[in-house]
């Protein structure tokens, strides 16, 4: 190879690629993306003092009070209708306000919000809401029952693709603006759920307006009514929220007015990272932590720590698949239960911060049954070696149980992200004489997979207000092409399903779901593990962490101050 | 380069003073990194192949009463969250590194020699298209094209085998092909089709001896390559099932503790670059030993 | 010229096509789909899920959706991500400079510590020095780099304090992670650099210049390194195609935002259109970069012309 022809043109090409590239890389990072930290300042504030919470010592300066949330994701969609994942329920219930609101750590009762009240109809086919006349949006429409009307119409339009409002909505037939202020909403029968349902921060009310006038850019710029307004959105980066200074306060267990004057979600999806960027002060809260790190964090006591947990539906158990051998026996299922020690799972994976689940509520659910979530003694080896005897499988030289020649063999079907509970109950199963087979796979593949039915035990967890969304996953309907992964299918259930969401009365609702919960847990459906217990850590001057919104798994932004 | 070959193509076919092999010994022996990458390797292979006798404890089973320990004696690189021993995962996991690697290595190669075979010999429209096919192969980041794979085919060893394996095709057909070509033009080569050697007897007795020696250099150093990928994959929580030792597993397991238990996460890490530092060494000792271009330096 | 040229440009068109088609197959083959990923935390029933993959367009036939997405790709609208419903091109656009800015810092780290390293070992061959610094090379190509970024965090970061641990904001974002994958590269370089230049030296012309009474350094800086350099650009087009590829995990270890990070997490949730553009958009770079170090190449060397 003879370049003497060429003889300099390579050593300038490679001295101007260096310069390039160190010069693209370096002078590219001060400008495109800045840190929150210097924004224009606003005119100090007087402290709000119209609320009833303690105050502590504010800080001396008249700067504008900024917060920086290391939050765990991205959020997906800022637009409540199109969202489907509790993670942008943070943001949401920031920006937009819904009629209803449930506090989930006193009561879960539904307390007015927009709608100042309601009342069913006879027949439990009409809602009527009476709503406030005092609010507006951030770009000045009025919030009347017109708006109502815009709202619920376009979650029900498949135009809007809604990825989780729209299944909250039940048979709705439609919504009827009766004057100004007060809107009916129809449904085909009546549906008990749906009052529940809507306080979830899906169902956040969208301006209409702003809605025409965006179309498509709508998710990017959201206007609504809530106690902080929508700044800027950087890809991969933050979300800034500024505070609305004409908010109307409507929910009376949340503060009137926030504290802060901006508010910023940078995005750190490392758990190590996200809590070092707290330690550092990059950060003044770090949410969703990993159970090693919050401890850590607690233990130097520095820093302040919350634990939110879920209200309602299982937070996280195993799915048993009753369709597939061996787990075809109820005996062997109710062995398995028995074999598997919860609370070790908690102490290894969680460090023992979650409670257990109550199998197929959540402890805290306003519709638990004490007397199906504790059946068990879980956790009794001896036990479930019993049971496993009595069904016909017996114990051979090699540790593991046959019966009929056919060995013992459970395959386990588990998602990435929680591979290390597999990791600690698979030596449970292993004890108890089977032969385990442990697949790690994504959503999707996980729900193929399971909907085929090859699995024997598949982990799970979701969250909900409601326990009609129980019968997504048990009702004989789903099983194949649902998330009914336990192919679960008994009529005296399914029919107890369509009755909870068909009556409106409370008492009647309790019975009903009383019942499910005893009959699912009998069955043994599903091995408990514990609630979600989601960690927060932040400066310790921050306050205000609790109530828990409606999924449990998050507080108020409006809430928190110094 | 060609005149290079035609020498040792006559020196090779007819009388040789001595066999190629004692050629290459010769050769070798004046790469010391080659030989110390040999013996590194054997090292690893000898303790992966004799996991249980090497190490008394068991790599899945949790022991809780010796979680999260620091080093020490009884457990060299300390143990991990369900108190299983490090350094037994991280040998019982060398297995699966070489054994993912050679396999991987061996499905790129074979299938590259094909390719390159194909293609180089055939020309025209075969060797368009397979060309194409390799340049679209090699236009996606190794990484994605090996995820979507992996994505599609679910999980397992054999999946993850063949998503590394693919993404390193086109490598080898190239230097096939390359080789082939070169080849080709080779007057030793014309001499066999004058006597009417087939296109078969030519591709398999003539060309092919001169194509082995940069794909086994290759090969070596691509197994550098495909235990790097194997680990990435693990770390990324894809294609292992639990609770298999692989060492990215290991360490993506240990990223969570970086702070309260780094042996976790560094010691798989120094598994993998003593692995790969070994098949590099004896790859530069196999390439500059064969090379003849590089001879007398 | 003109006729290698246009048989360039015509094979990188063809395979930029074959591309988006083999990735749009390969992601819309994958058993289960985006609203599994979407509705996972809901447990929604199975009519309702099929209801939302119609409302999606995913229950379309596959080669119409490929039609579709080509048309519209070749208009400049690579459709819609399927969770943030933002256009793919504007996602893409946002991300591409981080991930850019990641992989020309990469190969600043690995240009720079690589050149110099192999100069500086060519003209001290045989001392410990050049023993020393090959070792140190090949050791650097054998790591594996998500987890030097894990090191490098753990030391510089935490422990010392010198860089912040995640995120892109500045440039002191920046340096852990370009040496994270700019080290690798850097060992390459070196022992490339190395031998290009004990060639170099070797050549009749430098003998030449040493008998003509120039000084050594002279030699080696203005006569030497020019040509031993020549060779090493090309290598640093494909170099550069790895660094892409390395700023995956890379940006995944880091936390930073990037066009790696956005593909591979699409790819995780399914998010067909994400992953069909963000591909598509890497293999249009990688090929054009290919392209113009071909062409280069042909223009350099009249023999490959005729290949």
């Amino acid at each position: 190879m003879n370049y003497r022809s060429i003889l300099g043109r390579g050593f300038w090409l490679l001295a101007l690629l260096m310069v390039l590239a160190m010069a693209v890389a370096v002078a590219g990072c001060g400008g495109a993306t800045d840190e929150p930290a210097d924004e224009p300042t606003e005119p100090a504030d007087d402290p709000a003092d119209d609320d009833d919470d303690d105050d502590v010592d504010e800080p001396a300066d008249d700067g504008p009070k900024e917060l920086t949330i290391g939050y765990y994701r991205e959020f997906t969609i800022l637009d409540p209708h199109m969202s489907s994942a509790g993670l942008d329920s943070l943001a949401l219930r920031a920006v937009f306000d819904r009629l209803v609101e449930v506090n989930s750590t006193e009561d879960g009762e539904i307390h007015p919000a927009l709608a100042t009240d309601w009342e069913v109809s006879e027949d439990g086919t009409v809602t009527t809401f009476n709503l406030r006349d005092d609010v507006t949006f951030h770009d000045g429409t009025p919030f009347n029952a017109e708006a109502v009307k815009f709202n619920f119409d376009r979650i029900m339009d498949p135009e809007t693709a809604s990825q989780s409002a729209v299944f909250g909505m039940g048979p709705y037939v439609e919504t009827r603006v009766v004057d100004e202020f007060t809107v009916e909403v129809e449904h085909e029968y009546p549906y008990g759920p749906f009052i529940r349902t809507i306080a979830a921060g899906s169902y956040g009310m969208v301006s209409p307006t702003a809605v025409e006038e965006l179309g498509d850019d709508f998710p990017q710029n959201p206007v609504g009514s809530g106690p902080f307004k929508f700044v800027e959105w950087v890809g991969g980066s933050h979300v800034t929220l500024e505070k609305n200074e004409d908010y109307t306060p409507v929910v009376s267990f949340n503060r009137d007015e926030a504290y802060y004057d901006e508010v910023t979600f940078r995005f750190i999806e490392e758990n190590s990272t996200r809590a070092a960027a707290l330690q550092t002060g990059e950060t003044n809260a770090a949410s969703n932590m990993a159970a090693n790190d919050f401890v850590r964090m607690r233990d130097t006591g520095d820093f302040g720590t919350h634990v939110y947990t879920t209200l309602g539906g299982p937070p996280g158990g195993i799915q048993i698949n009753v369709s597939k051998a061996p787990t075809d026996d109820v005996l062997v299922r109710r062995a398995i239960i028995h074999a598997v020690d919860s609370e070790l799972v908690r102490d290894v994976v969680y460090e023992g911060i979650p409670e257990p689940s109550g199998g197929v509520l959540s402890r805290h659910d306003f519709f638990y049954n004490p007397e199906a979530g504790e059946m068990y003694d879980y956790g009794n080896m001896d036990k479930a070696h019993e049971l496993m005897e009595e069904a016909g499988w017996i114990m051979e030289d090699d540790g593991k149980r046959y019966k009929d020649g056919e060995m013992l063999e459970i395959k386990y079907l588990t998602l990435p992200g929680v591979r290390n509970v597999a990791e600690v109950v698979e030596p449970m199963l292993t004890e108890l004489g089977a032969d385990v087979e442990i697949w790690a796979l994504d959503n999707p593949m996980q729900q193929n997979t399971a909907q085929e039915g090859e699995h024997n035990l598949v982990w799970t967890q979701w969250s909900s207000n409601d326990p009609s969304a129980i019968r997504g996953r048990w009702h004989s309907e789903n099983i194949g092409s649902g998330w009914n992964f336990y192919h679960y299918s008994n009529p005296e259930v399914d029919e107890l399903f369509i009755e909870g969401e068909r009556t409106t009365d409370v008492d009647e609702r309790k019975e009903i779901y009383d019942r499910i919960q005893y009959i699912l847990m009998d069955d043994a459906t599903i091995v408990p593990l514990n609630n979600v217990a989601i960690m927060w850590a932040f400066d310790p001057e921050i306050k205000g962490w609790e109530p828990a919104d409606s999924t449990g798994w998050f507080g108020f932004v409006l809430n928190l101050h110094e | 380069m060609a005149e290079q070959i035609r020498t040792k193509d006559i020196v090779a076919g007819d009388a040789p003073t001595r066999t190629p092999f004692q050629l290459f010994w010769r050769e070798i022996r004046k790469h010391p990194g080659a030989i110390i990458g040999a013996a590194m390797l054997t090292v690893i292979i000898l303790a992966a192949v004799f996991a249980h006798v090497v190490s008394p404890y068991d790599p899945v089973k949790p022991d809780y009463s010796v979680r999260l320990e620091p080093p020490s004696r009884d457990h060299l690189f300390g143990t991990d969250t369900m108190g299983r021993d490090v350094l037994t995962r991280i040998i019982y996991g060398g297995r699966i590194s070489l054994w993912v690697g050679i396999i991987s290595v061996g499905i790129a190669a074979t299938s590259g020699i094909v390719i390159g075979l194909a293609s180089g010999f055939f020309g025209g429209w075969t060797d368009e298209v397979l060309m194409r096919i390799m340049d679209m192969i090699m236009s996606m980041p190794s990484i994605l094209l090996s995820l979507t794979i992996i994505f599609t085919l679910g999980e397992g060893l054999v999946n993850v085998m063949i998503a590394i394996g693919v993404a390193s095709i086109p490598s080898y057909a190239r230097i096939v092909r390359g080789q082939v070509l070169a080849a080709r033009e080779t007057a030793y080569v014309e001499a066999a089709r004058a006597a009417g050697a087939g296109n078969i007897t030519i591709m398999f007795r003539h060309i092919l001896p001169n194509v082995i020696a940069p794909v086994i250099v290759m090969a070596t150093l691509g197994l550098a390559g495909a235990i790097l990928s194997v680990a990435a994959l693990g770390f990324l929580g894809l294609g292992i099932s639990p609770p298999t030792p692989e060492w990215g597993v290991i360490i993506s397991d240990g990223r969570a503790r970086l702070y309260d238990a780094w042996w976790i996460a560094t010691f798989p890490g120094l598994a993998i670059m003593f692995t790969v530092l070994a098949t590099n060494l004896l790859g530069d000792g196999l390439r500059d030993s064969l090379d003849p271009r590089l001879r007398g330096r | 010229m003109a006729r290698y040229i246009q048989k360039r440009v015509i094979s990188a068109l063809i395979v930029t096509l074959g591309v988006s088609f083999i990735v749009f197959m390969m992601v819309n083959l994958l058993p289960g789909d985006a609203t599994a990923v979407m509705l996972a935390e809901f447990g929604a029933t199975a009519q309702e899920q099929a209801e939302l993959r119609r409302q999606l367009g995913l229950d379309r036939p596959l080669m119409v959706r490929y039609w579709e997405f080509l048309t519209n790709a070749l208009r400049g609208d690579l459709g819609r991500s399927l969770f943030t419903r933002r256009r793919v091109t504007a996602q893409i656009f946002e991300q591409y400079p981080a991930t850019l800015r990641l992989a020309l810092a990469g190969m600043g780290v690995a240009v720079l510590f690589g050149s110099i390293a192999g100069v500086t070992a060519a003209v001290n061959r045989g001392k410990l020095f050049d023993t020393g610094t090959m070792f140190a090379a090949l050791l650097a190509v054998s790591m594996p780099s998500f987890w030097l970024g894990l090191i490098f965090i753990f030391f510089f970061s935490v422990r010392l304090g010198w860089f912040p641990t995640s995120g892109s904001a500045t440039w002191r974002h920046l340096v852990l992670p370009a040496f994270a994958i700019g080290l690798r590269s850097a060992g390459v370089l070196a022992r490339l650099v190395r031998s290009s230049m004990l060639e170099v030296l070797r050549q009749d012309y430098i003998t030449t210049a040493r008998s003509k009474g120039l000084s050594e350094r002279i030699v080696t800086w203005r006569h030497a390194l020019k040509n031993a350099l020549i060779p090493v650009v090309t290598v640093i087009g494909v170099q550069f195609g790895f660094l892409l590829g390395g700023t995956v995990i890379t940006e995944i270890v880091f936390a930073r935002q990037g066009i790696g990070d956005l593909i591979v997490k699409a790819i995780f949730s399914h998010d067909f259109p994400l992953v069909q553009g963000g591909v598509l958009v890497l293999a249009v770079v990688f090929v054009f970069v290919n392209l113009m170090v071909d062409l280069t190449y042909g223009f350099l060397d009249p023999r490959v012309r005729y290949d």
